[in-house]
């Protein structure tokens, strides 16, 4: 379900990030990892978030779950709006008790270290569903789990583990997480993020650590299942084509600052920030395009001013180092910060395919 | 190697703890070298002034007298040289005899390793303590056979440490390269794999110090140590007994100074582990 | 797992072994000193038949052998009394201490290395990692005597020493804990605790500091591990995260540890029933060690080491089953 943006407040927004500022302590100094973000999600939509390693699509993640490093991670501004409340206004208990695991999930990127080791997987569900049941009531010192409602939870769990397709769930759920193979393990992360009957499930990154034949049956078993039940996905991955299996939506971010924001169509074939081109020619299957990026990714203790991109950057001009763009809107639900004329060139109308 | 040297001292300067240990040990050695010129009462270790006994602290008498009337605080600062000659000869002669056949039994993979291995394995089965209990008895009090009995029973530490250190340096690439290259074992072990177990070596040899004291004071305690009139500090210990609760220093004494001495071994000790082994640094501050 | 159970019977033997060797490096002649400075010559010759000294080295050792499998391990040179016999009779009382000492060694310090752990770097964790390190470097039978000192003889809190006033309780299993709560002696009971607390203390001492050491790490490995940041994201609550499931991977690596503890605790015994004349297995090896009771230290140190393997052995089997990742 693609819905059409306006680049006008649109009320029912899932997510909206607005001027989100993250820094971390570090021993060199505070690394300004999130340079006041902006970033949304409508219900039901797939949004891609794409950048190289370090480009703080994890923190911004981390950032909207709420589980940053305590010690050292400093929000200094900005706003998280999950349907209609600032969570970075609510409190930690307030955050783990109703909004993580309830109305917000989490696929991890490493399914093997994710599990607890040393309980079974049917125990780790069912005290998933203890605490995050849709049926749960959270008592005032303790909390109760009354048998009847063990059976119905019981039975979501294997219900569910047949909608991800995993083939004896009674067996699978006595087994211990080193015993079934990674791709029956992100199955099962699956299956965990969708008990709880989630509105928005963050995935970090989930099939970076599988195998490239196992990668894309998860990808499509997330879109379908999200799909049909009408769950938010914040997608984040360095791999454009993951991106491209299943996103409306996708976002690209470069050291800490979002660039560009479109629907995926026309992302592909309609990239306007100088990053997300070059980002795009250098995928294997542009033979003939085929060019790196020179340069490296700014440490963040001292990033480059203005448009972080621009030492990089080809058509980098005078204003880019000064301030940062702002937000534009070059077409109908494509986002775009950048100080350069917003044509696209026929040239990149190539198509990537997997 | 005087990089290292001075990377360390670096380092450990800035590790507080540690640089407490270092502080510590110095005092020691310092103390032992120089005990004659610092004891107010050098003739007491062997002389004794029955008139005096059993005096609380005085300025005459830092720590008071002891049973015989002896100074005690010069009584311990001789007692500091017992504790670091048998501490380190025990030491040294355990590393000295275990190092090597660890290295042999792990880089000859055949029956003789699996019966050292297994000899080793009965004495670590075994307390330390009371395997030297058993030794030091047998022999005799003194101060010869707590070394002896210390050194017995310490070198199947070091022999299976280095054994399984051994068995996994040779696993690296660059030492089955070597190998291949037709390296003489000498060659390798010395060069290739003895470099790498050093640190592992080094930090436990500091810990063991702390430990090797405190069995060794137990021995003296026991008796088993060297006899009077020498002043270990755990024969001292055991003297003070039944002069309590009257002549507490008498007890006081010799105690505070073994804790600060193994203290100072065991935060060395840390300290050392925390520079040469990364790994361990994420639970101690990080 | 087999393996490590077959293991046990050779380990043992060379322990026999072991021990035997180091019974016949004396240099003196423990028959004659048996025998007195006034025995002749046919005396001490014939007391050395008697003794079955006279024969060759390897049939001693045989006969050593047979008779520790019939649980024979010689005659007590001081008391005259077969030295199994003695060992039995005080077994008891150094279990009863070494029990109780784990536990509370446990129940303390299980928790602080959580707590130290999880408040990493606050005051609250210096302090604890103070303790630790004191914990270790103070010679127990220091700390007992301190112990004595202070709340034996100062402020009379406990008794002095011994295990128990007048006789203890009728005999069960030999715990005078248990026993007298079997009876409903409570006199005994009061008696038999009080007179635990200081030995106890004493003993458990450093073996909490071990515990809260390894705890600490432990706990410290899996704060930072991927499923505690799973756990988080999903929202569990916090105290569930911490005592049941960073508790129980971080108790994996401190059972694994309980070997190392119960070997400091044995240890410990031989110095600590010496200073409160606890009548257990430790008081008999101090007693023999005065007496020059060779025998009895041998049948000591062979009893000791038996029952250090085992607990070891037992470790090995209950680490196989508490991690569901090792090969049993």
């Amino acid at each position: 379900m693609i819905l059409e943006l306006e680049g006008v407040k649109v009320d029912n927004k899932l997510l909206s990030v607005k001027g989100l500022e993250v820094g971390f302590d570090t021993e060199q100094g505070l690394a300004k990892v999130l340079d006041k973000v902006n970033f949304e999600i409508m219900p039901g939509e797939i949004v891609g978030l794409v950048g190289e390693s370090g480009c703080g699509k994890t923190t911004l993640a981390r950032a909207i779950l709420g589980v940053l490093p305590k010690n050292s991670a400093r929000i200094s501004s900005g706003t998280i709006n999950f349907d209609n409340n600032d969570l970075l206004k609510l409190s930690s208990k307030d955050l783990a008790d109703n909004i993580r695991g309830k109305l917000i999930t989490f696929i991890p990127q490493d399914p093997l270290t994710s599990f607890n080791p040393v309980f079974t997987i049917g125990a780790q569900m069912m005290d998933l569903m203890k605490w995050k049941s849709p049926d749960s009531v959270k008592g005032k010192y303790f909390t109760r789990y009354k048998k009847a409602r063990q059976v119905t939870d019981k039975k979501r769990i294997i219900d569910l583990l047949h909608t991800v397709q995993l083939p004896d769930p009674e067996g699978i759920l006595r087994k211990y997480p080193h015993e079934v193979s990674g791709g029956q393990r992100q199955r099962l992360m699956i299956a965990m993020a969708l008990l709880p009957e989630p509105r928005m499930i963050i995935a970090d990154e989930p099939t970076t650590a599988l195998d490239v034949t196992i990668q894309a049956q998860i990808l499509k078993l997330l879109r379908g299942v999200a799909v049909d039940r009408g769950v938010s996905v914040l997608f984040t991955t360095h791999d454009l084509g993951a991106a491209y299996e299943i996103c409306d939506r996708i976002t690209v971010m470069y050291a800490g600052q979002e660039v560009e924001t479109a629907i995926s169509k026309d992302f592909f074939s309609q990239p306007r920030h100088p990053y997300t081109r070059k980002l795009l020619q250098s995928l294997p299957n542009n033979s003939k395009n085929l060019k790196g990026i020179p340069g490296q990714i700014p440490a963040l203790i001292n990033p480059p001013s203005g448009c972080r991109f621009h030492p990089r950057c080809d058509e980098a001009k005078s204003e880019c180092a000064k301030l940062r763009p702002e937000v534009t809107w070059p077409k109908k639900g494509h986002m775009l910060r950048c100080f350069n004329s917003n044509s696209v060139s026929a040239k990149e109308t190539k198509n990537v395919v997997r | 190697m005087f990089e290292t040297i001075k990377f360390l001292i670096k380092k450990l300067a800035q590790d507080r703890t540690a640089a407490i240990g270092v502080f510590l040990i110095l005092s020691l050695i310092l103390i032992a070298i120089f005990a004659p010129i610092l004891a107010t009462h050098p003739a007491d270790i062997t002389e004794f002034h029955p008139p005096e006994r059993l005096q609380g602290p005085s300025s005459e008498h830092y720590f008071g007298t002891d049973r015989m009337g002896s100074d005690i605080y010069s009584r311990l600062l001789y007692g500091a040289r017992i504790t670091i000659a048998i501490a380190l000869i025990a030491i040294s002669v355990s590393v000295v005899i275990g190092v090597p056949i660890g290295l042999l039994a792990g880089y000859y993979r055949n029956w003789v390793s699996d019966a050292l291995m297994r000899v080793s394995d009965i004495f670590l089965a075994v307390p330390q303590i009371i395997l030297a209990i058993a030794i030091a008895q047998t022999l005799g009090p003194s101060i010869q056979n707590v070394i002896l009995a210390l050194s017995a029973t310490y070198w199947p530490f070091w022999t299976r440490l280095v054994y399984a250190e051994t068995r996994s340096a040779l696993n690296e690439p660059y030492v089955e390269a070597s190998i291949a290259l037709g390296a003489s074992p000498s060659r390798v072990m010395i060069l290739h794999v003895l470099p790498n177990i050093s640190s592992s070596i080094i930090v436990r040899t500091t810990i063991g110090m702390g430990g090797t004291i405190l069995t060794a004071a137990a021995l003296g305690f026991l008796g088993l140590g060297p006899p009077p009139p020498s002043p270990e500090w755990g024969r001292t210990i055991a003297e003070s007994r039944e002069f309590l609760p009257e002549a507490w220093w008498y007890a006081a004494a010799p105690g505070i100074a073994i804790f600060l001495v193994v203290m100072g071994f065991n935060l060395l000790g840390d300290g050392l582990r925390d520079i040469l082994d990364p790994r361990t640094r994420r639970s101690k501050g990080g | 797992m087999f393996n490590r159970l077959i293991w046990f019977f050779p380990t043992v033997f060379g322990l026999l072994l072991l021990v035997f060797t180091i019974s016949h490096i004396i240099p003196a002649d423990p028959v004659a000193f048996l025998a007195g400075d006034n025995a002749t010559n046919e005396q001490i010759a014939d007391l050395r038949a008697q003794y079955g000294f006279d024969r060759p080295l390897y049939i001693q050792f045989i006969n050593y052998v047979m008779g520790t499998f019939q649980g024979d391990l010689g005659i007590s040179l001081y008391t005259q009394r077969p030295i199994s016999d003695d060992l039995l009779g005080r077994l008891p009382a150094t279990l009863e201490l070494t029990f109780v000492s784990v536990l509370i060694s446990a129940a303390i310090g299980v928790p602080l290395g959580v707590i130290a752990a999880v408040y990493r770097n606050s005051v609250a964790d210096h302090i604890l990692r103070l303790i630790t390190v004191s914990g270790l470097a103070i010679a127990s039978f220091w700390l007992a005597i301190l112990f004595q000192l202070f709340f034996a003889m100062e402020l009379q809190w406990t008794p002095l020493q011994g295990r128990i006033d007048g006789w203890g309780p009728d005999h069960i299993t030999g715990f005078f804990l248990l026993d007298s709560l079997l009876v409903g002696d409570w006199e005994s009971f009061g008696s038999a605790f009080s007179h635990l607390v200081l030995p106890v203390a004493t003993l458990a001492f450093p073996a909490m500091a071990t515990i809260m050491r390894f705890t600490r790490a432990g706990v410290l490995d899996a704060i930072n591990s991927n499923y505690v940041l799973y756990e988080q994201a999903m929202g569990f609550p916090e105290r569930i995260i911490i005592w049941k499931y960073i508790l129980r991977n971080a108790l994996i690596g401190t059972v694994t540890q309980i070997g190392l503890i119960f070997g400091l605790l044995l240890a410990g015994t031989v110095v600590v029933e010496a200073v409160f004349d606890w009548p257990g297995l430790g008081l008999y090896a101090v007693q023999s060690i005065m007496n020059s009771d060779y025998n009895a230290i041998m049948g000591f140190t062979l009893i000791t080491g038996t029952m250090f393997i085992l607990i070891n052995l037992l470790v090995d089997v209950l680490q196989g089953v508490m991690d569901p990742r090792s090969e049993l």
